[in-house]
């Protein structure tokens, strides 16, 4: 043996050595074992509210906890992590708790860390972009995916999405056109509702949310309950106050306290004069799923029940929820001007937020901000955008007609 | 003294809000993702009558997993659905003949979401509160003529005290005189799922031991089927092979409506049924919804997956079987010509669906292997229920029809519930008596 090795095979250095290779013999079998598993396990997703999963919330609550479990103990199965974010995302619209998108994305990106072609994972991974309202990055996966397997209508779904909430309507209503006709189904109708609500066409938007309805499976308690909350809403634009509540009942009777449908509930009462009964109704929805646009919701009704110290401290709630719910600042403007707080500050967000998005909905916060500032040509031509696409939305019209001001007659 | 308390709300909603970035809360967010059971067709039959050989029995079942104790939201076919069971009787893969049915939803109280409002004794007892009517067409050379309705579909089986005596308290079958004189028979509603098989066989296939299979999946299960008995005089042309499938289709509708408020009018295909297996064994994942919404004859894009199919690769793979040499064409015959002598029309365009020669007539004691036990009146000459689709098919893939001796198969051979001797054939309804199938815990 060499002298130089003879010298360094010290019992001290052997140790160091057998502990050496002992580490690296570890890492070969761990780093082996990970590939074996990625190789082998790879659990087909069947996702929530298909053949038999039932959206209850306890179905969503149960599926979340199992899959979790499941996932951290197979890191590397795509097929879990792609069932587990579907699951998160549905809870995620039920709870408000965004959070669980945030979880949905990450274990999507580690599910594509081994596979980064995994078509079912990019189809939801869009979803997520979309939830998080990063609609360029949802539209540019959802692009891909698209040419991939142009016969799958979902990711004209999300194209569809994302440009109907950047304001480019027509790309949007021709990516519906193309889900529906590729493969009508409740998603696709109840996107061409939306888009002909858009445009002003209520009757047309309860039709097309109703094909919805009847397209919904009936153990898809959460979709049920979404797409009959939708008609509700609808009815009640028409001022058809007993269907309204008609629909949001069997909405809650299919899920139980869906935040849409006590929304809608609540609005019913209101329209009847019960203010104090609605009242009640977003305090308990508040308890469950506390979101700005309930607190200033509670804070109107509290207003108009001559509360107004209990009015003001909702509307600081909202006000600060708004001003950390970074991606809706349309929301927070037209909060401020709405209530007549920070007018300027309002103009100036609204502003920001215009010049990345077009939809009508910034554009009339816009226009609502700058006539509450006083700025009636600016806010004309806002309020020209916001009703470019003939929506009835009572109120844009409202603004509107504010805006525009009272017309003398020429001549009599 | 209340200030501390809106101070101390404050700063939790305003941590609640800041440990959720990117939170939505505006825009709508419709679902994206949605499967619709209504026009998922599970399974088609199509035999000989075994209680009346003269007459060919088609049945096609929708909504898969139904759980018994599915209330308070019972199942129901799609009111917008258009349903329909093709027949090609020349081999060209073209429809000559097609049965449609249509459905209509009825709420005899809507101040309730109660199924029964008091024991159901008959189809139209005043306590069934919810149910729905159904009409029925026959298209042939271009012409669509009114067959029956409306009629009440069978109740579903809600429970021991909505639903007594379920099953002899009417059979929900309705008789109807067709335009060429015949007499024939219809059924629709709430039945047994007749399919037989262990799911986990699909999960095996991947890797996995096949005989730890065994359980059948679909037991307790129900679904909605469509159930027709015509003689077989009414479907035939010069030859005595028709081919059969079942399709779902739903209206298209478009975004841009000035003026007009209606919605429904071109429909679209959102599925095919005909030969069992297909999207599960033979099509890849990716061509689901292409096959779904495709024609017979258009089967042509897919003839590779046949001829060269994935699953007797991965039995290769994972169980050391021998995958048969490629092209398979005695997969071709069972999936898209006949078989030769057998059910194969004379000229086939060859095309996706049920072949039944209707000369061959049914057999008292039926063989589960049908053909592949010398049974030729069972599948894939048509399918009756109590063929074990899921072995013949398997033994199909590893080259049984090639002389190759196997016994492969998922070790349930038969349906937990016994079919009856009358139409519609299928098993009662398993019970809402019983207790959840799948609630509150999804399967594993």
């Amino acid at each position: 043996m060499h002298a130089a090795v003879r010298k360094l095979l010290t019992p001290a250095n052997l140790v160091c050595v057998v502990i050496i290779a002992a580490v690296a013999a570890m890492i070969t079998i761990a780093n082996w074992r990970d590939i074996h598993r990625s190789r082998t396990t790879y659990t087909r997703p069947s996702l929530a509210g298909t053949r038999g999963l039932g959206t209850s919330r306890e179905n969503l609550e149960a599926r979340v906890a199992d899959l979790r479990t499941r996932l951290s103990a197979q890191p590397q199965d795509a097929g879990l992590a792609i069932m587990l974010s579907d699951a998160l995302l549905r809870q995620a619209r039920t709870t408000g708790n965004a959070g669980l998108a945030i979880e949905a994305e990450r274990s999507l990106k580690r599910a594509l860390d081994g596979d980064v072609a995994n078509y079912d994972a990019n189809r939801l991974l869009a979803a997520v972009y979309l939830s998080q309202h990063r609609f360029r990055e949802a539209i540019a996966v959802a692009e891909k995916n698209r040419d991939a397997r142009p016969s799958d209508p979902i990711n004209y779904g999300v194209i569809g999405d994302g440009h109907l909430e950047l304001g480019e309507y027509e790309q949007a209503f021709d990516a519906f056109d193309r889900m529906v006709t590729t493969r009508p189904s409740a998603a696709a109708y109840a996107r061409v509702a939306y888009a002909r609500e858009l445009q002003g066409n209520l009757n047309g938007a309860i039709e097309a949310m109703k094909l919805a309805t009847d397209a919904t499976a009936a153990d898809d308690a959460e979709s049920l309950a979404w797409h009959r909350s939708q008609v509700g809403d609808l009815y009640l634009r028409l001022g058809r106050v007993r269907e309204a509540e008609a629909e949001y009942t069997a909405a809650s009777h299919a899920f139980p306290g869906h935040p849409f449908a006590v929304m809608g509930y609540a609005k019913v009462l209101v329209a009847r004069g019960d203010l104090s009964g609605a009242l009640t109704l977003l305090q308990s929805l508040q308890k469950t799923a506390p979101t700005p646009d309930l607190a200033a919701r509670i804070g109107d009704l509290y207003k108009l029940l001559g509360r107004d110290a209990d009015a003001e401290r909702e509307f600081a709630l909202a006000e600060a929820g708004w001003r950390v719910d970074a991606p809706e600042p349309k929301n927070l403007a037209r909060f401020l001007a709405d209530h007549d707080r920070k007018i300027d500050e309002a103009v100036t967000i609204a502003e920001t937020a215009a010049a990345k998005r077009h939809d009508i909905f910034t554009e009339d916060a816009l226009a609502w901000a700058y006539y509450k500032a006083g700025r009636v040509g600016d806010a004309r031509g806002a309020i020209a955008q916001a009703l470019r696409t003939g929506t009835k939305d009572a109120d844009i019209l409202a603004h509107a007609a504010a805006i525009r001001g009272p017309r003398q007659i020429a001549s009599r | 003294m209340r200030r501390p308390l809106y101070f101390l709300t404050l700063f939790v909603l305003l941590i609640a809000y800041a440990v959720m970035p990117g939170r939505a809360s505006s825009h709508r967010e419709a679902p994206l993702i949605s499967s619709d059971p209504q026009a998922d067709n599970t399974d088609v039959y199509a035999f000989m009558s075994p209680d009346n050989p003269d007459m060919v029995t088609l049945i096609a079942s929708y909504i898969p997993f139904e759980d018994p104790a599915g209330g308070p939201n019972f199942y129901r076919f799609g009111d917008s659905v258009l349903y329909e069971i093709k027949i090609d009787n020349n081999g060209d893969a073209v429809e000559d003949i097609t049965y449609q049915f249509r459905f209509t939803s009825v709420v005899n109280n809507p101040n309730t979401f109660l199924y029964a409002t008091g024991p159901i004794q008959r189809l139209d007892d005043p306590n069934r509160n919810m149910y729905q009517t159904y009409t029925v067409s026959r298209v042939q050379n271009g012409q669509t003529t009114f067959v029956a309705g409306p009629m009440r579909t069978m109740y579903d089986n809600v429970g021991a005290a909505s639903t007594p005596g379920y099953g002899a308290n009417g059979s929900g079958v309705f008789e109807f005189r067709q335009a060429d004189g015949t007499t024939g028979h219809v059924f629709a509603g709430q039945t047994d799922d007749a399919f037989f098989l262990d799911l986990r066989v699909f999960d095996l296939l991947y890797g996995g031991n096949l005989s730890e299979a065994g359980t059948d999946s679909l037991a307790g299960f129900n679904v909605h089927s469509i159930a027709l008995q015509v003689p077989r005089s009414s479907l035939r042309a010069s030859s005595p092979i028709i081919g059969v499938w079942a399709t779902a289709s739903r209206p298209t509708t478009t975004t841009r409506t000035a003026g007009s408020e209606t919605s429904t009018g071109n429909f679209v295909q959102v599925s095919r049924l005909g030969m069992p297996l297909v999207n599960e064994v033979v099509l890849p994942v990716g061509q689901k919804d292409k096959w779904n919404g495709s024609r017979p004859a258009d089967d042509a894009q897919f003839g590779s997956y046949v001829t060269d199919p994935e699953v007797p690769k991965l039995l290769q793979a994972v169980y050391g079987l021998p995958a048969p040499a490629t092209p398979r064409n005695d997969l071709v015959q069972v999936f898209l010509t006949g078989v030769p002598g057998l059910n194969q029309p004379a000229g086939v365009r060859p095309a996706e669906m049920i072949r039944l020669n209707t000369d061959i007539l049914p057999t008292a004691s039926p063989a589960r292997l049908g053909v592949l036990a010398g049974d030729i009146a069972g599948f894939p000459n048509g399918r009756r229920l109590t063929d074990d689709v899921i072995d013949i098919t398997l033994q199909a893939a590893v080259g049984v029809l090639g002389g190759v001796k196997t016994s492969l198969g998922d070790g349930v051979d038969r349906n937990d519930l016994a079919f009856r001797s009358t139409f519609p054939y299928m098993a009662f309804p398993s019970s809402g008596s019983l207790p959840w199938k799948l609630n509150p815990r999804p399967p594993q």
